[in-house]
């Protein structure tokens, strides 16, 4: 060959530049020529068939000469400059691209015909493959300083992007020449990281790396299925473990060189976030404890936990401190599919960990949540977290296991979703700083009073925990809170359930002095203040303070009675009566001895209401009703102090109700005072009236059709059976053969088989809408009602900013289109100039960019008529 | 449908009633019931009243779980786990201080749709219609004033229940038992109900619950020995010390019932001399608090299950499930381990060591960093077992120790040959071999040998054959037959003594460390460190010529000079005004303090001491 001869200096001007272009136009039209003559080929054509592989056999040969060149270039001992062989890598490139573009479409250009140009198709791709590591190899020992021209800068930006172009072709093809294209195109985005970083595409570089850590994930996931299902497990050493074990290591691999990516060039990145994001939950959602996780033998799942999940936590730890993360993470309404809530819940969790370690400004960007109107809305990392463990639902209740702490030398144990976020919530908090302290007392506000009990529950754990945690003050500034609350909102609605229980166990944690300035912030002794009081225990309370909310108590409870004996009992002032008893409730809740004074004045003023009570008046007025219930709580107490007389009169009352359709809370009650009987013995002259009342209502609830009734009176008729003297009301209630049988099964503690583990799956995955829906309503139905105000408080607060993905996405495209169009037109002037003192450009190209400037134009006018 | 829920609920009210529950089972299986409870009311199952009274039922047993301290039957908040996690991390709680006002909640938009919710629900219960029925007899009006007066003048008097109930309940809707029947009614008589105090006994905490405490089986200590000993609080030095007793986060029951007896002998007068002092000091649940507080913990409750309990109580089980590794070794070495070895001090920076970044960043390369990143850190890169920290006495070679643990997240054991040999003779070997195992448990773990030189001394001929074998315990487990690679179990050895090490340990401890003596900067990093807590007034080339004249010193020396130059204010202060001055006007530490304190004070360490360093460090160790 005539290379050597000619000098390094030359030979871009006078050969490369001149040639190269030429093969390659040459090498297209082969392939052209292929393509239209293959139709016929077949295997009696021969004369066809030796056309072809004598085209390939050209095209062979011109890929061999290009080596040749690369080989010749690299033979120097100081590699060249970019800019004395210019055109080789560009030239070669594109040949490559279209030997692999060809060797992948074989099978569907040859359709059929492949076995008589297989072997050359072999050959040729092997020719490429080395072709393609020479050139690699050679580009890796060139360098440029940072003052390289740009043009050099766009010859390494067209290089990369053509590697990035062939990677994607030959994806599936081979997978060391997949990796190793890879590796060097991250290496010399790297290399050249400041000249080029302002001209890569991020975004095809970083979708196209997710893209393939998932495809070789998913890969994996479906080797590992079909392993399991052949029972391979055992031979580590069988193909198809080979195989998965190849592939889990191109995942890692590709993960990695994700991770590393980001790390390198997170500035430019910030619009792909959520792919990042969504990248993290499909991970997740394949591992256990998700619900739509595969279960692996051990060999499998370690490997792929080495090649997928534990480069997740690197991938977070670098998108940590990136604010487009966060808006996308702490989106206000992530609308999710129902397999990805718990990998959301999990990564929240993981970022709470983390959020450790990370300076002042990563804690603000994921603590505070949004704070200006005009940033994208975010919540508050801890609200995020409470809305997504509301949405697991379905998790919640099977309940999935994660890992516990370690502690103690004791064996890891495995503990329940909200077991685990519970922990980890806490320690969060444990380590707060002060300055977001007003963020979480506003997020537990919030998840207190939203519609789902368990998750509200989950907040008056970490509440609690913080009131442990923080100063006695604090504490009873909460509770003075929380008090005020109920005291303004009285209805029965669930937010007063959720504050009322927190109330309750927040009272534990007071002081005693804080106990008492709380009875004297909300004395007792005014009726306004009852519906805090009605969720107080009193045994949390110290023992002056105890007596002192006794006694006032006590008074209101009297003082409303005679009131209403004053008044005429009219039903008009029951309601009144019916606080008053709600309050000696709770009076009577935190007895411990019968012969108290308390107790002994309680039970008269019960049975002085008692004897009111009628069964026809109950039936028709519902708020009657409510007082029948108190009475039977209290009642239920009280039952040693209370005369036979008053049972009877209680149990004609609700024998009255139960023989119609009732509300559920009076049979409750009622099922309270009933098992509560099992205590008295009931004196000879009046238990034939109270004896087959008694017997007759235990057979009607035990027979109720409503599950939770039911159970809950065999509950009350186990504990009445347990201790009562008159043996005879067990036997007579039992009449009914199937209330009997169930009855037995119950005593002897028989359940039915469990159901298996699928169908349970399925019938909780039903069981998620409801809820849902009941949620909404309850939130929403609130908010109908309230539209008027909520209305008015929403436009002056701040306006609803337009929802940030759908920005976002529009915004992506318009970016990659333009990147696009910028890019070919780049080629193009390329193109025209560096032929221009060879070949002129074809005809049709001055009238085809006619047309384009005109295509323009019509676009920037169409934006602004828009 | 509803057939598999009443399943789950009795399978769950069946695990919960025998007792053989843990606590976090006890719990999983309530918050189970409340989801239950919760769906029956979202598909109509239940009305809303009835799922409150029933959430209201669970959600109290849940709380008396979950809040209860009581290591048995409740989980303490959780407390033991979320602060393991938070164990290196800094403590704020005091300064914590709530944002929300009376006003500013009620604008909170949540709040705003609960008070919407109890306005629109908030109308009369009665029909309008309906208001002026009597309650309990229907069709007499005009009757009624008489009995009124009569009840009136009635309630004054005693009443008599027994007689007029038994008249009423065998007519109870007839007008005749009304009219002539005054009611058994409690009239408004203040006196009884005042009088209570008198006739029950004063107790700190309800009955039932002094009852438990009894009940407190002595095996309970073992439940807890590594409950964490004290929060870390950085400026809460003086209150913490007040309130040294180990627990002092949360109190278990026992420590509760111990300050409650304490109490009850000295209620009153604690209570009338301790409010003034108690209103300025801020109490906090947490890390310190003065003991007037602590019957702020009234739990453990015995809640609704008073029953359960006991009969839970009975079935006595052993709750701690040790690891199955565990198993062949005495409860009592573990529990010694666990309570006197494993360490549990506040947590250390790497900024409260002063220089010495030399050593902190190796140990950082390999050894904090592959604890964090184990999947990074295989095969060659994975970290070394042993590390040898020698050099001078004073120098911060334990400081270090602590800080790779804390910094690392790893569990901390500190051993010194003292706490292997001397309580068990001939029981040393099996001692050192728990520790290793219980390491293993807890990866990553760091087992921390102070003065290794003592323990794994050349082996002689005529040493005593308990401590020969000990050696060779240690050595096999350092790195023998029975250790994995993938271990992630850290030797640190502390010496200054190094030339005395059996070759084999020198082998074991691959990267030797040399601790040398503080440098100037260093030196002067103590210097201020120490004296930002003191009134001082040291000026900037003082400083600076204290720390030139300290050379030579170590960072143990540097302490013990800025002590004698701390007292030298005291000494200043004639001794008729040492018991009148107030803290305040002892005056500043000044650069003459320094002066005189340097006279007194001399380096420990000797040049020829510090050759001898250099020399092996040239010859074994791994630095400069």
């Amino acid at each position: 060959m005539f290379l050597p001869h000619i000098g390094l200096s030359e030979l871009e001007d006078e050969c490369f530049s001149k040639i190269l272009p030429k093969a390659v136009t040459v090498f297209d039209s082969m392939m052209k020529e292929i393509s239209d003559q293959v139709g016929g080929l077949s295997s009696q054509n021969t004369e066809l068939c030796a056309l072809l592989r004598n085209i390939l056999q050209a095209m062979m040969q011109i890929i061999d000469a290009l080596s040749t060149c690369v080989r010749h270039v690299g033979s120097f001992e100081e590699a060249p400059d970019l800019d004395a062989i210019r055109s080789l890598p560009t030239c070669i490139l594109k040949v490559l691209r279209e030997t692999f573009q060809h060797c992948k479409e074989s099978e569907v250009v040859y359709c059929g015909r492949l076995s008589l140009v297989a072997d050359m198709l072999q050959g040729l791709f092997k020719e490429a493959y080395s072709l393609q590591k020479g050139l690699l190899e050679l580009l890796d020992r060139m360098s440029l300083n940072s003052s390289a021209s740009e043009e050099e800068v766009s010859d390494i930006v067209t290089v990369i992007h053509s590697l990035l172009d062939i990677c994607s072709i030959i994806s599936n093809l081979d997978i060391a020449l997949h990796a190793n294209t890879w590796k060097f195109l991250i290496k010399q985005s790297l290399k050249y990281q400041s000249l080029v970083e302002e001209h890569l595409h991020h975004g095809d570089i970083s979708t196209n790396l997710c893209e393939n850590m998932l495809a070789s994930f998913h890969n994996c996931l479906e080797l590992a299925e079909q392993i399991k299902h052949a029972g391979l497990q055992e031979t580590t050493q069988s193909p198809e473990y080979r195989l998965f074990q190849k592939t889990a290591k191109m995942c890692r691999f590709f993960a990695n060189t994700l991770v590393h990516y980001i790390k390198e060039f997170k500035f430019f990145l910030s619009k792909y976030c959520s792919s990042f994001h969504q990248l993290y939950l499909q991970v997740i959602s394949k591992f256990p404890p998700s619900l739509c996780a595969p279960t692996l033998p051990t060999a499998l799942s370690v490997d792929l936990n080495a090649g997928a999940l534990v480069p997740m936590d690197a991938l977070l730890l670098q998108l940590l401190p990136l604010r487009p993360f966060a808006e996308v993470v702490l989106q206000q309404d992530l609308r999710l599919s129902p397999e990805h809530e718990l990998p959301q819940c999990l990564l929240l969790v993981s970022v709470l960990g983390q959020l450790a370690t990370q300076p002042e400004e990563v804690l603000q960007l994921w603590y505070t949540g949004s704070q200006f109107s005009e940033e994208t809305p975010r919540l508050p990392l801890y609200g995020a977290l409470f809305t997504s463990f509301r949405h697991c639902y379905t998790e919640r209740k099977v309940p999935v296991l994660l890992p516990g702490v370690m502690m103690k030398g004791q064996a890891q144990v495995q503990v329940t979703l909200h077991h685990h976020i519970c922990v980890q919530l806490c320690a969060s908090v444990a380590a707060l700083p002060p300055v977001y302290f007003p963020v979480l007392e506003r997020c537990l506000v919030d998840a207190v009073l939203q519609a789902d009990t368990h998750t509200a529950l989950l907040a008056t754990d970490v509440w609690c925990f913080t009131a442990r945690y923080g100063t006695a003050e604090l504490c009873l500034h909460h509770v003075l809170l929380i008090s005020q609350l109920l005291k303004t909102c009285t209805a029965e609605c669930y937010q007063s359930f959720h504050m009322g229980l927190l109330l309750k166990r927040m009272v534990f944690l007071m002081t005693p002095n804080h106990q008492m300035e709380l009875v004297m912030r909300f004395p007792p002794s005014k009726v306004e203040n009852i519906p805090v009081w009605r969720h107080v225990l009193l045994r949390a309370l110290s023992q002056d303070v105890r007596h002192r909310v006794e006694t006032d108590v006590i008074g209101i409870t009297q003082k409303a009675l005679i009131d209403w004996q004053n008044g005429g009992y009219r039903l008009g002032q029951m309601d009144k009566v019916n606080v008053a008893l709600l309050s000696l409730l709770v009076v009577v809740q935190g007895q411990s001895s019968p012969e108290e004074q308390c107790v002994l004045s309680a039970a008269r003023i019960v049975t002085q209401v008692w004897l009111r009570m009628s069964s026809d008046q109950v039936q028709t007025h519902p708020v009657l009703q409510c007082t029948l219930q108190l009475l039977l709580s209290i009642s239920a107490i009280l039952v040693k102090n209370i005369e036979p007389q008053v049972i009877c009169q209680a149990l004609l009352c609700v024998d009255a109700l139960v023989s119609q359709k009732c509300a559920d809370q009076l049979l409750l009650a009622a099922l309270e005072f009933l098992a509560s009987l099992g205590k008295i013995f009931v004196p000879p002259e009046s238990q034939s009236q109270i004896l087959p009342k008694l017997s007759s209502l235990f057979g009607v609830l035990l027979a109720d059709r409503s599950w939770l009734l039911h159970q809950h009176a065999l509950e009350a008729f186990s504990h009445f059976a347990e201790v009562t003297n008159h043996e005879e009301v067990i036997s007579q209630s039992l009449c009914i053969e199937e209330t009997k049988t169930k009855v037995v099964n119950y005593l002897s503690k028989t359940v039915n088989a469990q159901e298996d583990l699928e169908s349970r799956l399925q019938r909780l995955k039903m069981e998620t809408p409801e809820i849902e829906q009941h949620n909404g309503k309850l939130e929403n139905n609130k908010e109908n009602i309230s539209n008027k105000q909520a209305a008015e408080v929403v436009t002056d607060s701040e306006p609803c900013p337009k929802r940030a993905r759908q920005e976002t996405s529009a915004e992506e495209e318009y970016s990659r289109y333009i990147q696009t169009a910028e890019s070919a037109l780049k080629a193009l002037q390329t193109l025209t100039e560096g032929k221009s003192n060879t070949t002129a450009p074809p005809q049709w190209l001055e009238s085809r960019l006619k047309e384009l400037q005109s295509l323009i134009t019509h676009i920037s006018t169409a934006r602004h008529t828009t | 449908m509803s057939g598999a829920h009443l399943d789950e609920w009795q399978r769950r009210s069946f695990d919960i009633s025998s007792g053989s529950c843990t606590p976090e089972q006890t719990a999983d299986a309530y918050r189970a019931h409340i989801l239950s409870i919760q769906y029956a009311w979202a598909s109509s199952q239940l009305s809303q009243a009835g799922a409150a009274s029933l959430l209201r039922t669970y959600s109290e047993r849940y709380a008396a779980v979950l809040d209860s301290d009581d290591s048995r039957t409740g989980l303490n908040n959780y407390a033991e786990s979320a602060l393991h996690l938070a164990r290196s991390q800094r403590n704020h709680s005091d300064k914590w201080e709530s944002s929300l006002t009376v006003e500013s909640v009620l604008e909170l938009p949540c709040v705003q749709r609960m008070i919407q919710a109890g306005t629109e629900g908030g109308g009369s219960p009665v029909a309008p219609a309906d208001v002026n029925i009597s309650v309990g007899q229907e069709s007499r009006g005009s009757s009624l004033s008489a009995p009124f007066t009569r009840v009136r003048s009635e309630a004054i008097g005693p009443p008599q229940p027994k007689t007029e109930v038994n008249n009423s309940a065998s007519n109870p809707r007839g007008s005749e038992g009304i009219s002539s029947n005054p009611l058994p009614r409690a009239p408004p008589r203040p006196q009884p109900l005042f009088s209570h105090p008198s006739s029950v006994p004063p107790q700190g905490n309800p009955g039932p619950a002094g009852g438990t405490q009894n009940h407190q089986p002595c095996s309970f200590p073992t439940s807890n020995p590594s409950k964490r000993k004290n929060f870390y609080t950085p400026d809460g030095g003086g209150q913490a010390a007040a309130d040294s007793r180990p627990g002092g986060a949360f109190k278990s029951a026992r420590e509760q019932f111990i300050v409650d007896q304490q109490k009850k002998h000295s209620h009153q007068p604690q209570r009338g001399a301790t409010p003034g002092m108690e209103a300025p000091v801020k109490k906090s649940l947490g890390a310190h608090r003065p003991r007037g507080a602590f019957s702020k913990f009234v739990s453990p409750l015995p809640r609704q299950e008073e029953e359960e309990a006991v009969t839970s109580r009975n079935s006595n089980q052993e709750p701690q499930i040790l690891d199955e590794r565990l198993k062949n070794f005495e409860p009592k070495i573990i529990e010694l381990i666990m309570s006197e070895i494993m360490d549990h001090g506040p947590p250390v920076a790497w900024d409260d060591i002063a220089g010495l970044e030399f050593a902190k960043t190796t140990i950082k390369e390999i050894v904090v960093w592959p604890m964090l990143r184990p999947d990074i850190f295989t095969g060659l890169r994975g970290p070394p077992k042993g590390i040898l920290l020698f050099g001078p006495p004073g120098t911060g070679k334990t400081l270090i120790g602590k800080c790779i643990a804390c910094q690392s997240g790893a569990m901390f054991f500190s051993i010194s040959a003292s706490s292997l040999t001397s309580k068990w003779v001939g029981e040393g070997e099996k001692m050192v071999r728990a520790l290793f195992t219980i390491a293993r448990c807890h990866q990553p773990a760091v087992v921390f040998i102070d003065e290794i030189d003592s323990l794994l001394s050349q082996r002689t001929d005529g040493e005593h054959d308990s401590s020969r074998r000990i050696k060779t315990e240690f050595l096999v487990q350092l790195d023998g037959a029975t250790t994995s690679a993938e271990d992630r179990v850290l030797v640190v050895g502390a010496t200054n003594r190094p030339q005395d090490l059996d070759e084999a340990a020198r082998r074991r401890l691959v990267k030797r460390l040399y601790i040398p003596l503080p440098e100037a900067a260093a030196r002067r990093q103590i210097v201020t460190n120490l004296m930002a807590r003191e009134k001082n007034q040291l000026k900037e080339e003082e400083l600076q010529s204290v720390v030139t004249a300290t050379e030579g010193f170590s960072g143990a020396d540097m302490t013990h000079l800025c002590r004698e130059a701390a007292l030298g204010p005291v000494r200043s202060i004639h001794l008729s005004d040492i018991a009148t001055i107030t803290a305040e006007q002892v005056r500043p530490i000044l650069y003459g303090d320094f002066q005189e304190a340097l006279r007194t004070v001399r380096p420990s360490v000797s040049s020829k001491d510090l050759d001898l360093y250099m020399e092996w460090n040239k010859t074994f160790g791994c630095g400069r």
